[in-house]
């Protein structure tokens, strides 16, 4: 099992036990904070704009992640699906950023009253996710180009898988945040 | 004390003297080479194969027997296993597949790969009759001596005797005279002059007459020059010039060969549509930088030359021939130290994913001819003797080899698989079915069984000799009859252009897949092209990632010598066990590739811009805060 294999299948099961703990320690507390928390849902389009990101990270981790996990390269239709999906996330996530940007968690300085509220978790998540999608891309994008060479290659590769399991750890939290009643709107 | 003092130094020289009796028991064993890189000068002692000492005017004049003249100095027995010589030692791990002998038979339709090596895909020579004298007969042209050519041999058509062993010829590779002659040596295996062979070639002497022409009783070393020289047989003429006045003989030779030493026997040679012509060619980019053969193919004196394949280094427990594969020198390959051997560039691959280092050999973009849309016929020197004028030459001189051809192989270091270019040739030849099984029949019990059916058409006015000799389906068909006719408890069967052809129940001949049929293929190194010439170089994904790439959708004909219709056509990802539909999307998508990395480029800038402006405004709002609280004392 290579280094990367180990730390994936670790980071991944730590996560989820620590959600879990936390679940357990705070969960209810939590839960009963975000109902009565007054709440702004998302408009549709946005809604649909949340999905098709939601699910194109699904399908960017599981055609990344699968073949990873089981010490393969990620090549053919994966490979395909993969970079097709690739496009969707990114865009999606950079007007989702657009949108984003300056929502404030409810009451904080500069907040818009109109705007749905945004709590501190979520913002934590949202720039993490905004930082690793930026590497992410930026790290395939470069490596397509005539300027990095063997090493580089290998130094962006490595990049890009460690920052996807960054991302994949965000996106766990960020999905136990919404199970929380803790979410966008 | 006087007597005892004397007592030590007797017993001292005692010790002393049983010393050096030790080393002249040894001086039995050759003295091994000389450490020095100098060139050594070899003046020799010439003797015969019975340990006779050669002068000019010794009568009868025997050729000199390397075995003998050589093995003075250097241990024939260790130089005997080297890898040129000791294929047919079943000890002897047999590496990776490489080129077989092909033995080739127009009137019958044959072009079958034979090896003592136990190469999947090749047939052993007993296996077709080709005894050591046969087989010596048949290929000893490119063979540098001994292996089959100093096997026992119960052949009842051998003519050991009048002929000689073949020995290893030194010269053959080690000569550096300009005026060594290697045509001579298929001369005079051509005449059964084996044991001339090594001196025909020299300037030593000359060999005229012919161990062929004499009868089995001949003994040549009992016949006077003169009545030889009446009977036809070899007779031997020395340059008395090339002896000194104490009877030694001048060898111009070097350790190391020249290329052109070892291109007598390995030369590759492209022919048919579109392949060009000698001059338009160029050599392997190690030897236009001024290195030979022998600089990366090294051995010691055991001739375990390095075939510096990956896993070579495991195969043989050596791990320092690591350093001597094409990543071991380019790149280090583990032992970063190694790299950069004999000033061997390191590549940077500027822009190339690195999972195609996992997945192509290195020769896959940078080795043999650029793929094209079908893979080219070539002409080895041991497949066509291209060394020699004559009827077996010309484009359409079988056996017929496809290059390149991609195929996947296993890499034997780690045994994962990789993409290769390959030469490759398509079986052909006739057999017996049994269980499943075939097992080939020799031309020649072919010829015997059909000699009239196989007979070869006259050739017509203007038609050149090499036209005509494709046997037919109808005469496949017939041959098929007659040798069933020969109850043998199994079927014949015809294999050839990738099928198995066997009679049907209405008189006819269908041909159908088979284990026997497929082709075998063998990995080629060189010529290696220069960087600027490989696959993919200055960021060309197109070279392999376009809908008619010829690496993934060049097609190879399933050629034989034998006109069974037009030949199937195989594209290369069949080879490369790759999914067609897959690789003609991926190759789609290239040609959105610079659309795709624009829009991914600003939307990475833009998310990139984004996090680094809100970066910078919450480094502004940090130092407001500390400012404020810097203000509040």
């Amino acid at each position: 099992m290579t280094t990367f294999q180990t730390i994936t299948i670790l980071a991944v099961a730590g996560a989820a036990a620590v959600l879990a703990l936390h679940f357990l320690v705070a969960g209810r507390r939590l839960c009963r904070e975000a109902k009565a928390a007054p709440r702004r849902p998302l408009g549709r389009w946005q809604r649909l704009l949340y999905a098709v990101t939601i699910l194109s990270l699904l399908v960017l981790v599981f055609t990344g992640f699968w073949p990873a996990v089981r010490g393969e390269p990620l090549r053919g239709w994966l490979l395909m699906i993969h970079n097709s999906a690739a496009p969707a996330f990114a865009i999606g996530l950079l007007v989702l950023a657009f949108l984003w940007a300056e929502r404030r968690p409810a009451g904080a300085p500069g907040a818009t009253a109109s705007a749905a509220g945004f709590g501190r978790g979520q913002r934590l998540v949202f720039w993490a996710a905004a930082l690793l999608a930026a590497t992410l891309v930026l790290t395939m994008m470069f490596s397509m180009v005539q300027i990095f060479g063997t090493p580089g290659q290998e130094l962006l590769f490595e990049i890009h898988r460690y920052s996807a399991l960054a991302m994949v750890l965000v996106a766990m939290v960020h999905g136990y945040l919404v199970a929380l009643g803790r979410g966008l709107g | 004390m006087l007597k005892v003092i004397a007592t030590a130094a007797l017993a001292a020289l005692g010790l002393l003297l049983s010393a050096s009796t030790a080393s002249t028991a040894e001086e039995g064993q050759p003295p091994g080479e000389p450490a020095s890189r100098s060139t050594f000068v070899h003046h020799v002692v010439l003797q015969d194969t019975e340990g006779n000492k050669i002068t000019p005017s010794s009568d009868p004049t025997m050729p000199f027997s390397v075995r003998l003249s050589c093995g003075k100095c250097h241990d024939y027995k260790t130089v005997g296993g080297g890898w040129h010589f000791n294929a047919p030692d079943l000890n002897v791990a047999p590496g990776r597949p490489a080129q077989p002998w092909i033995l080739v038979n127009r009137r019958t339709g044959t072009q079958l790969p034979v090896s003592y090596r136990p190469w999947p895909g090749t047939y052993r020579p007993d296996d077709v009759g080709l005894t050591p004298w046969k087989f010596v007969l048949t290929f000893g042209r490119h063979m540098p001596g001994g292996g089959p050519g100093e096997m026992p041999d119960d052949d009842p058509q051998s003519r050991w005797l009048v002929s000689g062993k073949l020995e290893i010829n030194c010269l053959t590779c080690h000569s550096g005279d300009p005026a060594h002659d290697q045509v001579q040596w298929l001369l005079a295996i051509s005449e059964q002059n084996f044991m001339w062979a090594p001196l025909a070639t020299t300037t030593l002497g000359s060999v005229r007459g012919s161990a062929r022409r004499v009868p089995d009783t001949y003994d040549p070393y009992m016949e006077p020059n003169e009545q030889a020289a009446s009977k036809g047989a070899p007779v031997v003429t020395y340059d008395t010039a090339k002896f000194d006045a104490a009877g030694h003989a001048y060898f111009n030779t070097v350790h190391k060969p020249a290329p052109a030493r070892c291109y007598f026997c390995h030369t590759n040679h492209r022919v048919g549509p579109g392949a060009p012509e000698k001059w338009e060619t160029d050599e392997d980019v190690h030897l236009a930088a001024g290195l030979a053969c022998a600089d990366c193919h090294r051995s010691g004196l055991d001739h375990q030359i390095t075939r510096n394949y990956e896993g070579e280094a495991e195969a043989r427990g050596k791990p320092d021939l690591a350093t001597l594969t094409c990543r071991g020198c380019h790149l280090g390959d583990g032992q970063e130290a190694s790299s950069g051997r004999l000033g061997a560039p390191r590549p940077r691959h500027v822009g190339i994913p690195t999972l195609h280092f996992e997945k192509l050999s290195c020769t896959a973009c940078h080795s043999g001819p650029a793929p094209r849309d079908r893979a080219g016929r070539v002409q080895t020197s041991r497949a066509h003797a291209i060394e020699f004028h004559g009827e077996h030459r010309g484009d359409d001189a079988p056996p017929y080899i496809a290059e390149p051809v991609f195929v996947k192989q296993v890499n034997a270091r780690d045994g994962h698989e990789e993409i290769a270019p390959h030469r490759m040739i398509w079986p052909a030849f006739w057999g017996r079915l049994k269980d499943d099984a075939v097992t080939p029949l020799s031309p020649d019990a072919v010829i015997d069984a059909a000699d009239k059916i196989l007979e070869t058409k006259p050739a017509a006015e203007g038609e050149a000799a090499k036209d005509i000799t494709l046997i037919s389906r109808e005469q496949i068909l017939e041959t098929l009859k007659t040798l069933a006719a020969a109850d043998t408890g199994t079927e014949p069967v015809y294999v050839g252009g990738g099928k198995l052809y066997r009679l049907t129940g209405d008189g006819e001949i269908a041909g159908a897949d088979h284990p026997a049929a497929r082709p075998y293929s063998w990995p080629l190194a060189h010529d290696v092209r220069p960087a600027t010439q490989a696959l993919g170089y200055d960021g060309e994904c197109t070279d392999c990632h376009s809908m008619d790439a010829p690496f993934f959708f060049g097609e190879v004909a399933a050629e034989v010598p034998a006109d069974l219709g037009e030949p199937e056509m195989l594209a290369m990802h069949h080879f490369e066990k790759l999914d067609p539909t897959a690789l003609t999307v991926w190759a789609l998508t290239f040609e959105f590739r610079p659309l795709f990395k624009a829009m991914l480029f600003t939307v990475g800038g833009l998310m990139a811009a984004i996090v680094i402006l809100y970066a910078f405004r919450a480094l502004a709002a940090i130092l407001r805060w500390a400012g404020a609280r810097s203000a509040r004392g």
